[in-house]
């Protein structure tokens, strides 16, 4: 058989070489995005705002050059490093800008309601408490008073405000006010300095006393306030539709939520995923056309029913835009859920 | 979702080329190449999803023997079975996600016995029995789905029969079979079934054929994604796959064949045609 060496050759050769490679059409627009769900602040705080740079493949880049503008500064003040000053109550809007590796300008904006961190009252009568030495005598003096002029029954924890003083002398004339002594019932939740500077702690209720010595007589206010709760309002979920990008069996609602010790992700009772699939792996990802750069959460071992992972908690709630269900071995999407617009 | 051991056991049905029963001592052996590059496949709804580029690769060697007087043994031996992925690149900025994957190994060997059953007048029959032997790798690769055979122990029963007619003074044959394929490890069993028709030109130098393979899984085996890890690429398979030959005879004993073959329906199993040669012996 003369010709069967040289057609072994030819067989190995035909089969045996290939070095071909797939083009994973990857490209997306890039995007910047303020990754920091607030949608309320109030007053008497400073916030910390973030944004992230994802490049025309999705992938985050890390240390990116960002422009903070507020667009009424009389309203907020912003940093150059994100760090925002509520001044006073309304809306206002925070950009972010950044230049692109392709040299466009990206622009990210969110719209901000600024509230106030304290509920005003009328000012508390003055309190007189005469030393036990000396009684004052009757004549035509009166007593001197001193005055919160911007009282309050209620702050915001993690919040300050400023309190102010008036005192009226004996002849009933408003004077400078001597020096005053501030004490709160309970520092624990709200504290405040001889300026009459008040820091809230935390939530609970507190009695405010501030009292000056006139001669031998002690002048005094009170204000009972309440200390409430942070009412910064931002997002804390995401809800939406898994759906199939594929003809396998995939469907099913989601919920990303914080939980105690990072994020959760949930499945509702209407999930169902084909069980034909091997190798099906879960992904959070910033591209919907590739598991690079994506996270993996890890193969799916439930294909019916409701059931949840449990994220590490370094990972934000936008930090990831889309969940992705992917056929790990063979490369290839099997459906996606977009986690937020 | 792909299920490469479905296409090791229609490449061994597409190197049958023996007839009839062989004589004592006679026999037919072939060596061959078989190959596979698939970028799409039949979903389990038997819809057409892609899929990254995967290949297989076969060398093989074929053979029936003729061991007794109604007797023939037969082995269909892959020896060499390289299964590869291309390699993952970004379109956009030229980065390679994950470089070529491959893994070669021995597949599963198929070893069997037909008898010949007798005649029935110019109607053929014959039974055989033939055992799947788990010798490739189920789970092999970087992440498992390299695999060069399925990891279970099969038992494929088939009744055959073969006739020849003419038409127009040509002489043409005809051979087929029912079986049973009995699959272990919750593997579904499958119902196959064979046709194949072919004739001589050239004073018998040329033989050209056809083939219809069609094997229906039962689905009542237990394997799924939920019990599996990642076995499942070879259970409850379906393909119905039209295929063709020609076999040169160069030398008194021995020619080349090349053939192809394309699943025209299916599901779990890759949609592209194959691509097949080598060199037979008969003796």
């Amino acid at each position: 058989m003369p010709y069967l060496k040289p057609f072994l050759l030819f067989f190995v050769c035909l089969f045996i070489s290939c070095t071909d490679v797939d083009l994973i059409d990857d490209y997306l627009p890039p995007v910047l995005r303020i990754t920091t769900p607030f949608s309320e602040i109030t007053l008497g705080d400073s916030y910390s705002f973030e944004a992230s740079y994802f490049n025309n493949i999705g992938e985050f880049v890390p240390n990116s050059q960002l422009e903070w503008e507020s667009s009424d500064s009389e309203i907020l003040t912003i940093d150059s490093h994100g760090n925002a000053t509520p001044l006073k109550i309304g809306t206002v809007q925070i950009i972010v800008k950044t230049t692109s590796s392709e040299g466009s300008v990206l622009q990210d904006e969110i719209n901000i309601t600024i509230q106030s961190n304290v509920v005003l009252v009328p000012p508390e009568e003055p309190i007189e408490e005469p030393s036990e030495e000396e009684q004052i005598p009757e004549s035509n003096t009166q007593t001197p008073t001193i005055t919160i002029t911007n009282g309050i029954s209620q702050i915001t924890a993690e919040t300050n405000y400023q309190l102010e003083l008036a005192f009226q002398d004996a002849m009933g004339n408003l004077a400078d006010v001597p020096n005053s002594n501030w004490t709160s019932s309970n520092e624990a939740l709200l504290q405040v300095d001889e300026t009459g500077t008040l820091q809230a702690i935390a939530a609970g209720t507190v009695t405010l006393t501030v009292s000056v010595q006139v001669s031998n007589t002690i002048i005094s206010a009170q204000s009972v306030i309440n200390v409430i709760a942070p009412v910064v309002a931002m997002v804390t979920s995401y809800s939406g539709e898994v759906v199939s990008k594929s003809s396998y069996t995939l469907e099913g609602g989601f919920t990303l939520a914080s939980g105690n010790d990072g994020l959760i992700l949930s499945l509702d009772e209407s999930y169902k995923a084909s069980t034909a699939l091997p190798g099906l792996y879960v992904y959070l990802s910033n591209n919907a056309n590739t598991t690079a750069g994506a996270y993996e959460i890890g193969a799916v071992t439930v294909f019916n029913g409701a059931h949840s992972y449990n994220l590490p908690n370094s990972i934000e709630l936008m930090d990831y835009k889309y969940i992705l269900y992917w056929c790990k071995p063979f490369n290839v999407k099997v459906g996606e859920a977009k986690i937020y617009d | 979702m792909k299920n490469l051991l479905t296409l090791l056991l229609v490449c061994s049905s597409f190197l049958v080329h023996g007839q009839w029963i062989k004589e004592k001592g006679t026999g037919y052996l072939k060596l061959g190449g078989w190959s596979l590059l698939a970028n799409k496949h039949f979903t389990d709804q038997g819809l057409t999803d892609p899929n990254s580029t995967r290949g297989l690769f076969i060398n093989s060697l074929y053979g029936e023997i003729g061991i007794g007087k109604k007797i023939n043994l037969i082995a269909y031996l892959p020896f060499f079975v390289k299964n590869y992925q291309f390699a993952q690149v970004s379109k956009t900025t030229g980065k390679v996600y994950e470089p070529r994957q491959e893994y070669n190994g021995l597949g599963d060997f198929n070893l069997g016995l037909e008898y010949g059953l007798g005649h029935l007048k110019n109607w053929n029959f014959s039974g055989s029995l033939t055992l799947g032997i788990p010798s490739g790798e189920s789970v092999a690769g970087v992440d498992g789905s390299y695999q060069t055979g399925d990891g279970e122990f099969n038992q494929l029963l088939q009744v055959n029969l073969g006739k020849s007619y003419n038409i127009s003074n040509q002489g043409f044959y005809f051979k087929s079979y029912l079986g049973f394929n009995n699959r272990s490890q919750g593997f579904s069993d499958e119902f196959h079934s064979f046709g194949e028709t072919g004739t001589q030109l050239f004073n018998s130098k040329l033989l050209i054929l056809t083939r219809l393979h069609w094997i229906k899984p039962l689905y009542n085996g237990t394997l799924d994604a939920s019990n599996s890890n990642g076995a499942i690429f070879a259970n409850n398979i379906e393909s119905f796959t039209l295929g063709g030959e020609l076999a040169w005879t160069i030398g008194e004993k021995w020619g080349i064949a090349l053939g192809t073959a394309t699943p025209l329906f299916g599901k779990v199993i890759y949609k592209a045609t194959s691509f097949s040669g080598g060199v037979f012996l008969s003796f």
